[in-house]
């Protein structure tokens, strides 16, 4: 029967297991783990301290990121309380009757550190348990996450572009009618003429109209369009 | 029967494969900030980070005072950035200084840390620790100037975030300072990192 204790200012985890050769502390019989701000014990088995080492190693690599994650895994919970405080909770074991009910811890953030470190210690003592090692990854949670956070403004964008495109497909689409109100093509000298000869040819009984009415529409057109629209241009861009 | 474990884990860095291109600027950020936390905490820090990269072996890869300069001058929020890389080697090297270094100021951090944690509750009057809250001005006073005076020159960050990043530095440097920081402190980094 092998004890090994991991002490540091605010936590001490014992393990107590036996050795099956040498000094190695190979089999776990049973971890304890208790802080020095609370009078509850984390006590478990073999299962219980795996499952602490991955959540406590997630969580502490999350908020060295400088992203707090709430990390469930299995019995163990731990989550952000406020920007200092972290809170622990484990819930009962049904195989394990001692554990009656769920132990709640909230931990500061040297508190914290104090049981990561405590583990890690665990983690890398190659006499005890050689075969626990270290947990960084925390792109499993991360995901989760994210996924939680960001697919909601996802899918909301891709379904509003959606109703959006269904919405305009009715609109119909505006047809050019710029050709009968354009003025600019009419004031051309040519055009007027053209169009004045086939307009007699409408009313054929007044062969005088079309002489007359060709003169006065195009004599006035060419000076009034000269004029105004030469004039404004310089004036408006001198003011600028 | 206790044991205590001194040794560092037997544990190599990786290099990640996604980051064909070098190391990413953010990492870069990141470790230079780290540093100068520690120059904040302690000011002859620039010295013993020197006394340490020869303990350390690591002369190899910072040969000089001058050299250990230009490494920092890797964070493209500096001043005098000069649009260099580090390499993993360089990068390895300043996260063993960072982490040696922290293993010893671990009590400094644990103060500073747990006064902070006092003044955002309000306890610091009633606790009559007004003296406590003096240090962790002082630690944030100096990390202000010495983050303004080696940044670009409009300040990349205003007053109240260079705050917030000196308060979250501390949490920062405390995790670094266990048996496996370095390990830690080298996922953090690529943590979220862009290639």
């Amino acid at each position: 029967m092998i004890q090994r204790s991991y002490s540091l200012p605010s936590c001490t985890l014992l393990i107590d297991g036996i050795s099956i050769s040498g000094d190695t502390l190979s089999i776990l019989s049973g971890f304890s783990c208790r802080f020095s701000h609370q009078s509850e014990v984390i006590e478990g088995g073999l299962e219980l301290l795996k499952v602490l080492v991955k959540v406590v190693g997630a969580y502490a690599q999350a908020l060295k990121s400088n992203i707090p994650l709430t990390i469930p895994e299995g019995q163990v919970r731990l989550e952000p309380d406020g920007k200092h405080l972290h809170l622990l909770s484990i819930t009962a074991n049904e195989a394990n009757a001692n554990t009656t009910q769920k132990i709640e811890i909230k931990l500061n953030t040297i508190q914290l550190f104090d049981l990561m470190e405590s583990l890690d210690r665990l983690c890398c003592d190659p006499m005890t348990l050689p075969d626990l090692c270290l947990v960084t990854q925390i792109s499993d949670y991360r995901s989760q996450a994210q996924l939680n956070s960001q697919a909601v403004p996802a899918i909301a964008g891709v379904i509003s572009l959606a109703i959006a495109a269904t919405v305009l497909y009715f609109v119909p689409t505006p047809k050019p009618e710029t050709k009968p109100e354009q003025p600019v093509p009419t004031q051309t000298k040519p055009l007027p003429k053209v169009s004045t000869s086939p307009k007699p040819s409408v009313s054929p009984e007044s062969t005088s109209t079309p002489t007359s009415s060709a003169s006065p529409e195009s004599s006035p057109t060419p000076t009034s369009s000269a004029i105004p629209e030469s004039s404004p241009t310089p004036t408006s861009s001198g003011n600028n | 029967m206790q044991l205590n474990i001194s040794a560092p884990a037997n544990l190599d860095l990786h290099v990640p494969k996604d980051f064909v291109r070098g190391c990413p600027r953010s990492v870069r950020m990141d470790i230079d900030h780290l540093l100068l936390a520690i120059e904040a905490l302690d000011l002859e820090a620039v010295e013993v980070m020197l006394v340490l990269i020869e303990q350390l072996g690591l002369q190899k890869t910072i040969p000089s005072r001058v050299a250990f300069w230009r490494l920092r001058n890797t964070n493209p929020l500096r001043r005098n950035y000069q649009r260099a890389s580090l390499s993993w080697d360089e990068l390895k090297a300043l996260v063993k200084i960072v982490c040696t270094l922290t293993k010893q100021l671990d009590t400094g951090l644990r103060f500073l840390i747990s006064t902070h944690q006092q003044i955002s509750e309000g306890k610091i009057e009633a606790l009559g620790l007004q003296q406590n809250q003096a240090y962790l001005e002082t630690y944030i006073d100096r990390f202000k100037s010495l983050y303004i005076s080696r940044m670009r020159s409009p300040s990349p960050l205003n007053n109240e975030e260079i705050r917030d990043l000196a308060l979250q530095l501390l949490t920062r440097l405390l995790l670094c300072s266990g048996v496996a920081g370095e390990y830690r402190l080298w996922h953090s980094l690529f943590d979220g990192a862009i290639a």
